[in-house]
């Protein structure tokens, strides 16, 4: 099959015999041919001289025989790899510092480039993820996109020639019942065709067909494959299951490897049924819509022509559908803005800095042995040695080094990895593309190797060859080590010259970070996040129809929680500060004109109990909060924040003035008091319209509890559970966390993108300390007989340490201006994904400038001390 | 000397494969043929002769097996494969063409007109 192959095997394998077959075989030769001349009467003496002659070169043609098994190719290598062990075991330090350097770049490099490759470039799992779109609804004056109106969707869906289909769907929670605990389960409605959009075939049973999603129909879902191997043991046969207690039939399961991470967590897919009153709805924005591009429209010809539809339905419906516009995004974007991409990109290219960082230490460390054999090899390439042959001596060794840095960076690449999503709170990493994990696969592995094998090629053999080339004359003429070629030198100041620009490549956006992280938590979010439970409640509107049985179901269970013991207060709210839900209303003020159709003002609003207050720790500046007294049969109240009454009531007392809430809704609202701000989705928030309403005058079926306890919040956790139950024990309840626990998790990905960038950055700097502590030493050591010169002249040791002091600084003057050009892309970069950054945070780059070069001084000093304290006749008798 | 051709390059191989194809031989009987067949052509240096049969043998167109010679001498005997006589025909083929064409090139006149 492969004779070359199988004879180069025969040959090393059986080594010995191959050479005293090639002896025996020419040794044959010779004697033949001697015999022969000897019988056409030449004397032996003669024959055999005259036979060796026609011969030629007996170790000559054998060494020509070795060329053609490749044999000797395979003895170099053996040769090599031989010499490279003993050079280990010289100096075991050295190869040591060699391969941990190496392995951490390797590592770093491939954890960055797998996050990247697996959470942004390959983030989605479907085929075809260049056609998927999502649509958004774009107000063209504001420039704000939004959820889109069903009867929007439905003209859009119909009219449109671009889009194979267009689906929209909407996140919802499920109280699932029927098996022993009731579960709340998340999920999503979907139009009919949204699975085979996406274009995976189920696991089981089929998905919707096109009538499912008509008022009528029968209730069916689809369900994940986690919930139905683990609830249903894998088994489909008309199942039924209660969803908020309606009975769903379900006729299928989705692959197991189905993941659509803008739904995050999704288990249960049930059909989205417009109602009557949705369909008319066209100034409320709710759903969200995605679509398969045809693959004959572009994505700029789909955006022009939905736009031209949207623009269409404005001329009809002046009133809601002002400046209209639509955006499309790839699927892939919209992941991109959960999962941070550009964050990512940043995190990738810092990963990439560090291995330059690692990959010119390691330069810096075979410069460094390079000199000590710089004679063996000059003497080598004087007497015919091929730089080809050297160069492939050099990489045998390197045989040694690069897979145990291969393996031990990908160690720190699965480290890294699973650190990665540890650190991210379990609740977002459903919106992260493989549920927020990095994995070490095949490509990973390639890349590490490839990182590895052109980090050695290109950073450690090739400068070193070159070093041989340019002073190969020097190399041989010197008779000490007192002086260098000026080739090494440049290639050396260029080395310090890279790290110290990488260092502050990575130092900066840490430092960025930071300070965006400071900020956040510096901001006073308006309430008390400290002893604070929180949990989710949903009641179902077939056992809870009318306001009157919620607002009984409600008052009841804040009583017994009140009576429990180390609850200092209770309260419910129908949304919470980084509760993840929040309902907008449109505000108009009484005795005001009408704004124009899309400029009417909204507001977050919120319907809580009287308790809520003291629960959460809200601030009060004027006027009274909801209370008791806001009953049903009451006037209705609202409170307002502070923004609220600063926009809209600057020069007047906001206090008994009027509002409507809403764009149908008549009933005036009396504003009662003023709350203090409160940060609702981001400790970064800036300032919102914020409202309050009495929940016993709009009571809505989902509130989330609010405890104030005396103790450790979570350990009321169980008794809040049961006396839910107690009241109805089918009755689930979802996220019972601290409201610590809530903000923690919304500032996870900050917090996260800091202490990675944090980590990273001191990496970098002491991989690049070490490294420029090295070249230094080099350096100043090289100059050791210059320097002794000097002294022994009378120099003073301070003149010649400002020598060269100054010589070190101009290196570091040429990286730090260099390197903040290039820290300023990558803050560039980064300021869309972190908050509260922009470029020019001089404060910022001034702390790195100095950090670093603080470092750099030391690595300097310590060499450059050393030197000047040698007495100069030792340097000099050296020679 | 002079009526003496030294070999062309790349024909040795040739000439190597076209010797063994007569029967197995040993690397002496391999040049001693080599010189009747070709009525006294030289090889530079007979020691050439080894790399071009051990990489003949690498190549998988050759097999060896250790001996007796004719003189009771231990002495390696090369013999063609089922590849090498492939290839031994091949490039005899392709050897004659190029040979007709060369010599019709040379042998060609000005054509007048």
């Amino acid at each position: 099959m492969f004779p070359k192959l199988r004879s180069l095997w025969h040959t090393i394998w059986n080594r010995s015999r191959f050479e005293r077959d090639l002896d025996d075989e020419m040794r044959f030769h010779l004697e033949a041919r001697m015999d022969d001349l000897a019988r056409s009467g030449l004397s032996r003496e003669k024959a055999r001289r005259r036979a060796q002659i026609e011969f030629g070169c007996t170790e000559a043609h054998q060494e020509r025989v070795r060329e053609t098994r490749r044999v000797n190719w395979f003895d170099d290598f053996v040769q090599d790899l031989r010499y490279g062990v003993r050079g280990v075991r010289k100096s075991p330090g050295i190869m040591l510092v060699a391969v941990l350097t190496l392995a951490l770049g390797v590592g770093a490099s491939s954890w960055l480039f797998s996050m990247l490759r697996q959470w942004v470039i390959e983030a989605v799992s479907f085929p075809n993820p260049d056609r998927l779109e999502v649509l958004w609804k774009l107000d063209t004056k504001k420039g704000w996109n939004g959820p889109v109106s069903a009867p929007d969707f439905l003209d859009w869906r119909a009219q449109n020639h671009v889009f194979e289909n267009l689906s929209a769907w909407t996140s919802d929670e499920f109280n699932l019942t029927g098996g022993t605990i009731p579960e709340r389960i998340e999920g999503a409605r979907v139009t009919a065709d949204f699975f085979r959009m996406l274009g995976v075939p189920p696991a089981a049973g089929r998905y919707f067909s096109n009538g499912e999603d008509q008022p009528g129909a029968a209730h069916v879902a689809i369900i994940s494959y986690g919930l139905w191997r683990e609830r249903f043991k894998s088994e489909l046969n008309d199942t039924v299951i209660k969803l908020d207690d309606v009975p769903y039939t379900i006729v299928g399961v989705v692959p197991e490897d189905f993941h659509f991470p803008l739904m995050g967590r999704a288990n249960i897919w049930v059909p989205l049924v417009f109602t009557d009153k949705q369909r008319a709805d066209r100034g409320t924005g709710w759903l969200n819509l995605i679509g398969r591009r045809k693959s004959d429209a572009g994505q700029a010809r789909a955006e022009a022509a939905m736009s031209t539809i949207a623009r269409n339905i404005e001329k009809e419906h002046p009133d809601t559908n002002t400046n209209s516009g639509v955006l499309i995004n790839t699927l892939s974007k919209e992941i991109g803005k959960h999962v941070g991409d550009q964050a990512i990109y940043t995190a990738f290219i810092v990963g990439i800095c560090i291995a330059l960082i690692a990959c010119s230490n390691l330069a810096g460390i075979y410069l460094a042995r390079a000199w000590t054999r710089r004679r063996e090899m000059a003497v080598r390439l004087a007497l015919g040695a091929k730089k080809s042959r050297l160069a492939r001596q050099l990489l045998s060794e390197n045989a040694l080094l690069m897979p145990a840095a291969i393996a031990l960076g990908l160690l720190i690449a699965n480290l890294g990895g699973q650190w990665t999503t540890n650190s991210i709170p379990f609740e977002n990493r459903g919106y992260l593309p493989n549920y927020g994990r990095v994995n070490v696969d095949t490509t990973t592995v390639l890349y590490a190797i490839a990182v590895a094998v052109l980090s050695v090629l290109l950073f450690s053999i090739s400068p070193v060859l070159e070093g041989y080339r340019l002073n190969l004359t020097g190399a041989l003429k010197e008779s000490g080590n007192a002086t260098s070629a000026p080739g090494g030198q440049r290639l050396r100041k260029v080395l310090v010259i890279c790290q110290i620009v990488l260092a502050l490549m990575v130092l900066v956006p840490a430092g960025l970070t930071s300070k965006s992280l400071s900020i956040l938590l510096q901001a006073d979010p308006g309430f008390r996040a400290d002893h604070v439970l929180t949990a989710q409640m949903s009641l179902p509107a077939t056992k809870y129809a009318t306001s009157a049985q919620r607002l009984t179901f409600y008052n009841q269970l804040l009583e017994r929680l009140r009576s429990l013991p180390q609850v200092e207060s209770v309260g419910a709210s129908q949304h919470i500060p980084f509760g993840h839900t929040s309902s907008w209303l449109e505000f108009r003020i009484d005795g005001r004109p009408d704004p124009p159709p899309g400029e009417v003002p909204s507001t977050l609003i919120s319907a809580v109990t009287p308790g809520y207050s003291a629960a959460i720790g809200l601030s009060l500046i004027r006027g009274r909060f909801i209370g008791d007294q806001d009953g049903s049969g009451a006037i209705p109240v609202v409170v307002i924040n502070q923004t609220l009454a600063g926009r809209f009531f600057a020069n007047e007392d906001a206090l008994n003035r009027k509002i409507r809430l809403g764009r149908d809704d008549a009933t005036w609202y009396t504003i009662v008091g003023i709350a203090k701000d409160v940060k609702f989705y981001s400790p970064g928030d800036g300032p919102m319209n914020e409202s309050y309403v009495a929940f016993a005058q709009s009571p809505s079926p989902i509130m989330h509890l609010v405890l104030h306890t005396t103790a450790d919040p979570l350990a009321l956790a169980s008794a809040l559970q049961s006396a839910v139950w107690a009241l109805d024990k089918e009755q689930p309840l979802s996220g019972v966390q601290t409201l610590e626990t809530r903000i923690n998790n919304q500032e996870a990905p900050v917090r996260n993108i800091t202490q990675f960038s944090v980590y990273f950055a001191l990496l970098a700097l002491f991989l690049a300390a070490i490294g420029i502590y090295g070249v230094m030493a080099y350096l100043v050591e090289s100059r050791a007989r210059e320097i002794g010169i000097r002294i022994a002249c009378g120099a003073e040791r301070r003149n010649v340490l400002w020598l060269v002091l100054t010589g070190s600084l101009k290196l570091t003057v040429t990286g730090i201006s260099l390197g903040l050009l290039g820290a300023w892309a990558i803050a560039r970069l980064l300021m869309s994904n972190v908050f509260g950054v922009t470029t020019n945070n001089w404060d910022v780059y001034a702390l790195s400038v100095a950090v670093l070069g603080v470092a750099v001084l030391f690595a300097t000093l310590a060499p450059v001390r050393r030197a000047t304290r040698v007495d100069p006749l030792t340097v000099l008798r050296c020679e | 000397m002079s009526e003496q051709a030294q070999l062309l390059p790349g024909t040795l191989d040739l000439l190597i494969l076209k010797a063994v194809s007569l029967g197995p031989l040993h690397g002496y009987g391999v040049l001693l043929r080599i010189e009747q067949i070709t009525h006294g052509a030289l090889l530079a240096e007979q020691g050439a002769l080894y790399p071009a049969l051990s990489r003949l043998e690498h190549q998988g167109l050759l097999e060896s097996e250790w001996g007796t010679s004719d003189n009771n001498r231990r002495a390696k005997f090369y013999k063609l494969t089922v590849s090498g006589r492939k290839r031994f025909r091949e490039e005899t083929a392709s050897w004659n063409r190029l040979a007709v064409a060369i010599g019709a090139a040379l042998n060609a006149k000005p054509q007048e007109d």
